[in-house]
């Protein structure tokens, strides 16, 4: 315990001061009245976000190079954090990280498919910056996809990626590589976990755990009724490590078809939390919400436990997805009053509650 | 060599006419990182030239086809040198008509010895396939089920519990016949009626088929040794056709190798050309060179386009989109042959920003420093610089490592000298300088000292780094001059402290004074600062937090910083603690020698036991040892100053050529 508190003494102090910077609940009042996408960016500039947004000029701003400059924010945050947290914690956090690297390789990969030049690429990548050590530069200049899993070799995604490739090359199409890409980070996510024990682990493995349920969710309801994929096959892209939900519940909640099944085979408390979805759309942003007052929960117990910044990380993180909901809204005219109930951020009335 | 070599941008504008000679002169010259026009004001003013898709397309073509010869002669290109001046547009029609004539020349002899290499190929595919399943299983019996499907294929181990959940609605048998590292040779049987639920979950279970024949009669012991067989008739097949290969591989191996490289050297300046700009009848290329090659480039470039050449010069200062940061400016390292192979060392960690001191140097000579005091043995020292030699002479790819590996292994041996120990005994040699198991605190103080020593080295480049990055306002911080002064001062303290054991009243009065000064002002310089700067021009800081707010986190910073400054120095403690264990490995390899053969130097079982230890102490304590020497480099010194962020210089007709990729 005493070695804990040692530990982490200094980066429960670093998240709180963190935490302190997050958006208020009146800045929130204020993102859902904006009229505009311009009027959004001003705001924005009055906030901690203003120096990631100082390159951009009203007029020729766009959404999706805002989301990018936001994001640059938090990973500002995660090299803050990383330094300064103790190594075990830190793999925890890398695996958080590893979710953006892979989000860039599936751009690069979208991007060989379409036969963009890396000039066109570029722009659409998160700037990990040194918190990458991949060779980006290598990646984008080659021009074929089984070149860029090569140059993958010595990292932790080439195995699953070549695993993927006969898949890849009998439909002919890159879905079994993205989807690789993106169940790869959140693995090694969850096994990162073994080499955390005691409290901390037990904090954590709830913390991410939760995070994983919401994840499956999420994938579930978008394979099964947006890309209208079968259930066996929905039921293969699920995540290990979830809290409350077990493989089983998982094959359940794909073989359900209407919305009040599904939420009848979620278990407690996820039911109540979600009872209020009328539609598909509604079920991720509800779980997200749900899992927004938990992460700020976690700033109640203990705080010499990696649970803390990995909480604060995640906050920040749908803080970030919220804002990019908002200018995504905003830019083709829609009124952010429209669209908060698809927003992941538990906005309710006036302010954050 | 303490910062990457001073480079210059260059423009240069060529007639149409000329581009093919002075590109080869460019991609000869292999100094030039070229920069693409589209990066550049002109690029931006749509002055971008444009490649000849159709011409690099054919020679791809050439390219592959030479590819397919060189392979079917079992050939390895090695790199052969094409020297003269190049004309893509014209060489194209004669690299054809010499690829046709040698394959007229070669006639069918190179087909029929593809198709039997294809077959067993083929063949081999398919026995290495068999040695998957168990030798009882009978394939046969599967081709013959009315109402059943089945499929054998490789899935990923992690994958099965998902693979039966999604098929658990429908009946079904999943059988586990074999492992293959992280993945399971599994074969499906389901009802041919529910077979597309099957084909879907299988698909996401990303299930590889193995495509092996039901048509063979006999269990898999019964099909392996008829598959064999055949491989060895096939093999007698190859033979005959192989001698035919050898006389093809004599008349057209070198033509072709070089015909190879002259295609490489011609896709190179291709590609290149899409980088350039292009202005009516005139090519415009840019790029950075190092300052002292500007005059030999201004020559070369000046015969080979008889002095139609405009080159121009600019320094990066002089630079409106460097000097505002928009345009980075690439790192060429400069460092002696012998610090050389250290670059790959400090890549991995990042690379240096053009303006920061480039820092190879200290981390090679503090690598072999503490490599050798953690691993100082004659004779291993010596086992090191062979194993070096070896790698540095056959290993080509490897050469860099190679030199690394002979310079431990001479550090090594240094400090063996100075330990007086040979593969572990310590009666050959007198000590140098001591024996670490004899005096365990002096190697403790000295591993302390050694820290002192290189976590001030790093705090004084930060302070260079500030300097010349224009980083002023840190140097009041804790990882700045402040914090290095009142590390420095608590070091010099301490240290006089652990050589004569005293201190006097008047100095600890004098640190605590210091110490306090200094601490306010690490403390208090962020928040004034940022005062100073919103009073200066409002709107200067973005979102500016309380004053209560700033203090509060520059107090948590300046904390975190010094207390970083003792782990750091504490850390080096791991040296004397390598350098015992270094000791203490081999008083276990002598007693289990002495235990084994009943007494010390007794019989060959005793200096076996001895190489066997001696052995593995070079392989696992060696490799150890690297890798904490490698962890308090990049932790605990390079943490203290390198900035990265830099991009490398990739020279144009070199290994790591952007524009060929």
């Amino acid at each position: 315990m005493i070695t804990r508190v040692f530990r982490y003494s200094n980066i429960q102090a670093r998240t709180r001061t963190l935490k302190g910077k997050l958006l208020s609940p009146e800045d929130w009042h204020y993102l859902q009245k904006m009229r505009g996408f311009d009027e959004f960016l001003r705001y924005l500039r009055g906030t901690e976000y203003a120096p990631f947004l100082s390159g951009f000029s009203d007029s020729t701003a766009e959404a999706g190079q805002i989301s990018l400059a936001l994001h640059n924010a938090l990973f500002g945050d995660y090299a803050k954090l990383l330094k300064a947290v103790p190594e075990k914690g830190a793999i925890l956090l890398r695996g958080l990280l590893l979710r953006y690297e892979a989000e860039n390789i599936k751009t690069i990969l979208r991007g060989i498919w379409q036969t963009k030049s890396d000039t066109e690429i570029r722009p659409l990548l998160y700037r990990l910056g040194a918190l990458s050590r991949l060779p980006w530069e290598d990646l984008l200049n080659v021009c074929r996809v089984k070149d860029l899993v090569d140059l993958l070799k010595p990292t932790l995604y080439y195995r699953p990626l070549m695993y993927a490739f006969p898949q890849f090359e009998a439909q002919g199409r890159l879905f079994p590589l993205e989807i690789t890409l993106d169940m790869v980070p959140l693995e090694h996510l969850a096994a990162s976990l073994k080499s955390l024990n005691g409290l901390n682990g037990r904090g954590a493995k709830a913390l991410v755990g939760e995070f994983i349920d919401g994840v499956n969710v999420a994938w579930l309801v978008r394979f099964r009724h947006y890309y209208g994929l079968s259930a066996e096959e929905a039921i293969n892209y699920s995540l290990p490590g979830g809290l409350r939900l077990s493989l089983r519940d998982l094959g359940r909640l794909a073989r359900v078809s209407g919305l009040p099944d599904f939420l009848e085979e979620l278990p407690e408390p996820y039911r109540m939390s979600l009872s209020s979805a009328q539609r598909w759309q509604q079920i991720q942003p509800l779980f997200q919400r749900r899992l927004v007052d938990e992460l700020y929960r976690s700033f109640q117990g203990d705080p010499f436990q990696i649970r803390l910044p990995t909480a604060y990380l995640l906050l920040r993180e749908r803080e970030v997805k919220s804002l990019e909901s908002l200018a995504s809204a905003l830019e083709i005219g829609e009124s952010p009053n429209e669209i908060v109930s698809l927003i992941g951020w538990p906005l309710r009335g006036n302010a954050r509650v | 060599m303490f910062r990457s070599e001073k480079l210059v941008r260059i423009t240069i504008g060529v007639p149409e006419q000329f581009i093919s000679a002075a590109t080869g002169v460019l991609a000869s010259f292999r100094l030039l990182h070229l920069i693409r026009i589209d990066e550049t004001h002109l690029g931006r003013l749509g002055y971008a030239a444009e490649n000849d898709g159709p011409l690099l397309q054919g020679y791809q073509d050439f390219f592959e086809e030479i590819e397919s010869l060189l392979r079917s002669l079992d050939l390895r290109p090695d790199g052969l040198m094409t020297e003269g001046s190049v004309n893509p547009e014209k060489e194209i029609f004669q690299i054809r008509e010499r690829l046709d004539q040698f394959k007229l020349e070669m006639g069918s002899g190179l087909s029929d010895l593809t198709a039997a290499e294809s077959e067993f190929g083929e063949k081999k595919a398919l026995l290495e396939r068999f040695g998957l399943l168990p030798e009882d299983f009978d394939l046969s019996r599967l081709s013959h089920l009315a109402l059943v499907n089945w499929v054998i294929g490789l899935a990923p181990s992690s994958g099965l519990d998902k693979l039966e959940e999604s098929l658990s609605a429908v009946h079904h048998a999943l059988v586990e016949l074999n492992k293959l590292e992280d993945r399971t040779v599994i074969i499906v049987f389901g009802l041919k009626r529910d077979w597309p639920i099957f084909e879907r979950a299988l698909k996401g279970a990303l299930l590889d088929p193995l495509p092996i024949p039901s048509n063979l009669p006999g269990t898999v012991a019964e099909i392996l040794p008829g598959l064999q067989s055949d491989m060895a008739d096939l093999e007698g097949k190859k033979r005959g056709l192989n001698a035919q290969r050898e006389v093809f591989r004599d008349r057209f191996g070198r033509e072709l190798i070089w015909l190879r490289e002259r295609i490489i050297k011609i896709r190179q300046i291709l590609s290149a050309r899409r980088l350039f700009g292009k202005v009516d009848k005139s090519y415009l290329i840019s790029g950075w060179i190092p300052e002292r090659r500007w005059a030999s480039l201004q020559g070369e470039l000046s015969r080979a386009t008889e002095g139609q050449a405009i080159l121009e010069k600019v320094d990066p200062e002089d630079l409106r989109e460097v000097r505002q940061g928009i345009v980075g400016i690439p790192i060429l390292f400069n460092n002696p042959l012998l610090v050389s192979p250290f670059e790959k060392l400090t890549s991995l960690y990042g690379t240096p920003h053009y303006r920061e001191v480039e820092p190879t140097v200290f981390f090679a000579l503090s690598f072999l420093v503490l490599f050798g005091l953690m691993f100082g043995d004659v004779g291993q020292g010596g086992v090191l610089f062979l194993l070096g030699y070896l790698v540095f002479r056959r290993v080509y790819r490897f050469t860099d490592y190679g030199i690394i590996l002979m310079e431990c292994g001479v550090s090594s041996m240094v400090f063996g000298f100075l330990y007086g120990t040979v593969f572990g005994l310590e009666t050959i040699l007198p000590a140098l300088w001591f024996r670490p198991l004899e005096h365990i605190q002096y190697l403790v103080k000295v591993s302390l000292i050694l820290g002192t020593a290189l976590v001030s080295l790093g705090l004084a480049l930060n302070l260079i780094n500030a300097l010349r990055l224009k980083e002023r306002e840190k140097l009041f911080s804790g990882s700045g001059l402040a914090g290095a002064l009142l590390y420095w001062m608590s070091m010099g303290l301490a240290l006089k402290v652990l050589l004569t054991g005293k201190i006097a009243a008047g100095e600890w009065k004098l640190l605590l004074w210091v110490a306090a000064a200094l601490l306010a002002i690490m403390i208090l310089h962020r928040p004034v600062y940022r005062l100073a700067v919103r009073k200066r021009s409002p709107g200067g800081i973005s979102k500016p937090a309380g004053l209560m707010t700033e203090l509060l986190e520059s107090i948590v910073e300046t904390f975190d910083d010094l207390l970083r400054f003792t782990a750091n120095t504490l850390s080096f403690i791991r040296v004397a603690a390598f350098a015992l264990a270094h000791a203490a490995l081999f008083i276990a390899v002598f007693s289990i020698a002495n235990v084994v053969s009943h007494g010390p130097g007794r019989g060959i079982s005793y200096w076996l036991v001895v190489a066997l230890g001696n052995a593995i102490i070079i392989l696992l304590e060696g490799l150890v040892v690297s890798i904490q020497v490698v962890r308090l480099e990049y932790y605990e010194f390079f943490g203290k100053f390198f900035r990265g962020g830099g991009k490398r210089f990739r020279p144009f007709g070199g290994d790591n050529d952007a524009a060929t990729k």
